[in-house]
């Protein structure tokens, strides 16, 4: 292919400043200069073991110079304490059979530098005869960065693979948690439907059919719950969780919903403690905060064991910060439990709880969303201790963590 | 369905309401019908009752024993194992799951009372 160098052959008039003056220097000096630039290492020994050659990126890599090392038993150097005996074997043995096992091959082996840090290193050996006198030359690669990156990326691969894990484990624990509740509806609103027109009369019993619907409504509730739980989840990792701030009266808040859960805790033989300071009010989303006491209330009723809960909100007269605990005299937590009910996807028991196990750490996101804090801690007497504190108003802070972290 | 005697049946089921519907639906069918709520408690139902079931419901996510897990032992004890088993499973439809249980019925839930009755039905005829 013309491509109109042609006229470069003749370079007598080119000037460069940073090409290689080759004017009238032997051949050898001339390789001498490729070996002393090479970006490898190259060091050479003799058939005795001592180095020869050692040029300038085996300086930089090794830590010796030239000077220090030349004549010098290359064991004394970079063979890692291991590998002495071997090189010595491996020379010995190509005198006396002609062949050597790590020659004229890539491989990669452990070499030491002047620290005594050992580097990870590509190295290939080639045996090279000047007439009588026979020189081992090795290219030496220091691959340590190499080695870091594939590290890093291993290690972020099994990061991913067990995301996706849990995300997939996720997802059929959502599914299964879905299907439930829709079964008992199709069961239920099916049963009634037959009822109905097998008795084709309408006096097919108020009792069972208020006892139907019922039953049908609950349902829709657990259906919707778990819906606004995934929902919440993709808000979150989205970063489209929005507060609404407003001036709210926390004291009412947690009556309101402790009434709610009048009749639930009657049913799970819990007696109910409230220790709330009056007419607490701060700026807060009422609806989100709402939804973690809902969530504590709720938790604290399922593991209560037929004993006390006790809700209590504080005010600190030195910050105005807010407490709530949400304390029940059940069974306690470990301390691996302690921390990790904050986390996405985790799951107490082997028992299978009703639920996405995401309660918890919605509850946590909106609480740092507020800029306060959320923490568990196991009670002397037995039972735990929910506690929430919020700041009085959604602090700097608060608005901050929410663009880092969205 | 017209029944000379009364048929029985065994519900392992964890979620209670799901239970209370199909013992419902069964007993207006003329069923006499015991649940359990995981593989264990299925399987002391079976090994300590007089009389064995004629047809089992089987769950298969429950906490302590699964369906697996119960349908691996029930096939394992002779007069378990002919029992005729209906599986219905919140899962998806997984071919090599269905081989591995080996079961008379595989439905996906949520189900139909009349798909479901007519298994039951074809189930306690095969017998």
């Amino acid at each position: 292919m013309e491509i109109g160098l042609e006229k470069l052959k003749n370079s007598e008039s080119f000037v460069c400043k940073n090409i290689l003056e080759v004017p009238n220097i032997s051949y050898l000096k001339f390789v001498d200069e490729i070996v002393e630039n090479s970006l490898d290492s190259i060091i050479a020994i003799d058939a005795g073991g001592k180095i020869c050659t050692w040029n300038h990126q085996a300086e930089a890599t090794f830590g010796w110079t030239r000077v220090e090392v030349v004549g010098k038993p290359l064991i004394e150097t970079v063979i890692p304490r291991t590998y002495c005996e071997a090189h010595i074997d491996g020379i010995k043995n190509f005198f006396l059979t002609g062949e050597g096992a790590v020659l004229n091959r890539r491989i990669e082996v452990s070499a030491v530098n002047r620290q005594g840090v050992e580097l990870p290193v590509e190295l290939f050996v080639m045996p090279v005869r000047f007439g009588n006198t026979i020189l081992f030359y090795a290219f030496i690669r220091d691959i340590s960065s190499v080695k870091l990156r594939e590290m890093e990326l291993k290690k972020l691969n099994e990061k991913l693979a067990l995301s996706l894990h849990q995300r997939d484990e996720f997802l059929s624990i959502a599914s299964h948690e879905l299907k439930t509740p829709l079964t008992s509806l199709r069961l239920q609103i099916q049963l009634t439907d037959r009822q109905l027109r097998k008795l084709n009369t309408p006096e097919y019993g108020e009792e069972n059919l208020e006892r139907a619907m019922a039953m049908c409504y609950k349902q829709i509730d657990s259906l919707s719950n778990i819906v606004g739980d995934l929902l919440d989840i993709s808000r979150v990792h989205a970063g489209r969780l929005v507060f609404n701030f407003a001036e709210t009266d926390m004291t009412a808040l947690i009556v309101e919903i402790v009434e709610r859960f009048a009749e639930s805790m009657d049913r799970a033989g819990c007696v109910l403690d409230l220790k709330l300071e009056p007419k607490v009010l701060g700026q807060w989303d009422r609806s989100r905060i709402e939804q973690v006491i809902t969530n504590l209330l709720s938790n604290a009723v399922k593991y209560c064991a037929k004993s006390k809960v006790t809700v209590c909100l504080e005010k600190s007269q030195v910050d105005g910060r807010v407490k709530i605990t949400v304390s029940d005299s059940g069974r306690g937590m470990d301390p691996k439990t302690l921390s990790g009910i904050f986390e996405p996807f985790f799951r107490a028991d082997d028992q299978r709880q009703p639920g996405l196990g995401l309660g918890l750490y919605i509850s946590r996101r909106i609480v740092e969303g507020h800029g306060g804090r959320i923490w568990a801690e196991n009670k002397a007497v037995g039972g735990s201790d929910f506690h929430v504190e919020l700041p009085i108003a959604p602090t700097v802070e608060a608005m901050a963590w929410r663009i880092l972290n969205d | 369905m017209t029944n000379i005697r009364s048929y029985r049946a065994l519900i392992i089921e964890d979620d209670f309401d799901i239970q209370y519907l199909l013992k419902s639906i069964l007993e207006s069918e003329n069923f006499l019908v015991e649940v359990a709520s995981d593989g264990k408690s299925g399987l002391q139902k079976l090994n300590n009752g007089a009389v064995l079931p004629d047809v089992i419901l089987l769950d298969l996510m429950m906490p302590i024993m699964d369906g697996r897990a119960f349908r691996k032992a029930q096939r394992k004890i002779d007069n378990l194992a002919t029992i005729p088993t209906i599986v219905m499973t919140a899962g998806r439809e997984d071919q090599s799951l269905k081989d591995e249980l080996c079961v008379f019925g595989f439905m996906q839930k949520p189900v139909d009372i009349e798909v479901l009755l007519g298994i039951v039905n074809r189930a306690i005829s095969s017998a």
